[in-house]
């Protein structure tokens, strides 16, 4: 009978060794993106006031930031156009406050004022475009006027442009800047354990009860993971792929993620993955490293005040920091080729 | 040891499939959340298989669910990114039409990955 009884016990124990601590997730659209928030340790009913809330913040800045529907930023845009100054929604005027220093330390490549060249590619609009691209005479028109975030300038509150090409876009910006707004209100309610994530970029606080957040990145030719990590804290962790946004015409594939230099979709690279604090650093960054390539990402990474850093090449071979090396794991057998970068500090 | 001690083993034996089923198979995941633009989320499982159709803001998504994968076979998007994406099988992996506002993810009990990044 002791026997039965111990093995009673042990098939207990084995059922129970199962659990994982349960974490709440809520899912909803916003930016044209599924928006997941993950809240570990927590009862359900504050989890999901916590997604609402998330919820609220992302639309309401949906509706603020949009290049293309009716709004504060459409009005903006039309304004500059016209030549005149207008006061933007205070909510744009941090926006462009962050972004100013990011798009100059990023030699301009990253630069939310080219929402004239975005429109030109057909990416405003709620579904992908058809194509053709542009032809050479469209982009070299709108190339000679080549307007950037330093053509802005304040006088009394009002913004004003030097160049009347500028139209703001901060299509690679917002969702980073929206997911540090949704940290600090998830902390303002008291949640120290969740996870943020607008459609593949994410920001992740304190970690699942039991171990660290356990993060996959997607690989960007094949299906399945690439690689993974864990953050336990917090961290922002975002990527920017020529596979998210994209169109075929007559064969070549053509991507959102635009060179501002060239005005034609950046090539060499297919996917940049940055870890750092904030979002709005990291989102603003991996567009920058997408178009500076494999041949001057170290320098941007440098200047823009990056440690962990990985470029996937369009031959499949990793580019890493050193400190990105440390903390990420390959996830696919064999490993991709890997270049280790010189140290950032 | 006593016949019902035998009895008791054999049945706990028997029970071990189970149980192996139940917390150790947990790496593909078990069951498939479609998520649209109207309503919560609705959640099934990746067997047995099925064609589901799925109304989203544009039209119509077709998910086929086989042998615990998931995958859009058709939607009324015009890039058909979502189709491309092919089939999805692992704990937290998802495939999204955006333009019809639909996605599907694989929920897991033991998930790899708390989140993807793409």
């Amino acid at each position: 009978m002791t026997r039965a009884l111990l093995a009673g016990l042990l098939l207990y124990a084995l059922t129970g060794c199962g659990r994982a601590p349960e974490v709440h997730q809520h899912a909803f659209f916003a930016f044209g993106t599924l928006v997941e928030v993950s809240v570990a340790d927590s009862e359900p009913r504050r989890a999901a006031e916590a997604a609402a809330t998330v919820e609220q913040v992302f639309q309401e800045y949906h509706a603020l930031w949009h290049a293309w529907h009716p709004g504060p930023l459409v009005d903006l845009n039309r304004a500059l156009a016209a030549g005149q100054g207008m006061a933007p929604d205070p909510s744009i005027r941090l926006l462009l406050e962050l972004a100013t220093p990011l798009a100059e330390r990023s030699g301009y490549r990253f630069d939310p004022a080219i929402g004239g060249l975005v429109r030109r590619w057909g990416f405003h609009a709620d579904t992908p475009p058809q194509g053709p691209p542009p032809d050479e005479e469209t982009l070299r028109a709108w190339q000679a006027h080549k307007p950037s975030l330093a053509d802005l300038y304040w006088d009394e509150g009002q913004l004003f442009s030097r160049n009347r090409a500028l139209q703001l876009d901060f299509g690679a910006f917002a969702k980073g800047h929206a997911l540090d707004q949704a940290i600090d209100r998830l902390r303002a309610l008291g949640i120290d354990n969740a996870i943020v994530n607008a459609g593949g970029d994410l920001r992740a606080i304190g970690r699942r009860a039991d171990r660290p957040w356990r993060i996959g990145i997607r690989h960007p030719r094949a299906p399945g993971v690439l690689a993974s990590l864990e953050i336990e804290g917090d961290e922002s962790l975002f990527t920017s792929g020529d596979y998210e946004r994209f169109f075929e015409y007559e064969g070549p594939r053509y991507h959102h993620i635009l060179d501002p230099f060239t005005g034609w979709p950046a090539t060499g690279i297919t996917s940049v993955t940055v870890l750092h604090r904030d979002a709005t650093t990291a989102d603003a960054a991996a567009t920058a490293l997408f178009v500076a390539g494999a041949e001057h990402w170290q320098e941007v990474a440098r200047a823009m005040g990056l440690r962990h850093v990985m470029l996937i090449d369009a031959a499949g071979v990793a580019h890493l920091s050193p400190a990105m090396a440390a903390r990420i794991r390959f996830e696919t057998d064999p490993p991709p080729p890997a270049r280790l970068g010189e140290p950032l500090p | 040891m006593t016949r019902a001690d035998g009895v008791l083993l054999l049945v706990l034996l028997a029970g071990l499939p189970w149980l192996y089923l139940q917390f150790w198979s947990s790496a593909p995941g078990q069951q498939l959340a479609i998520l649209t633009a109207e309503g919560p989320p609705r959640i099934l499982p990746l067997y047995p298989d099925q064609k589901l159709r799925i109304a989203g803001t544009l039209g119509d998504s077709i998910i086929r669910i086989e042998q615990g994968r998931a995958r859009f076979v058709a939607s009324a998007c015009s890039n058909k990114v979502c189709i491309q994406r092919g089939w999805i099988d692992a704990s937290g992996e998802t495939s999204a039409c955006l333009p019809n506002r639909v996605s599907i993810q694989v929920l897991g009990r033991d998930a790899r990955y708390d989140a993807m990044n793409f």
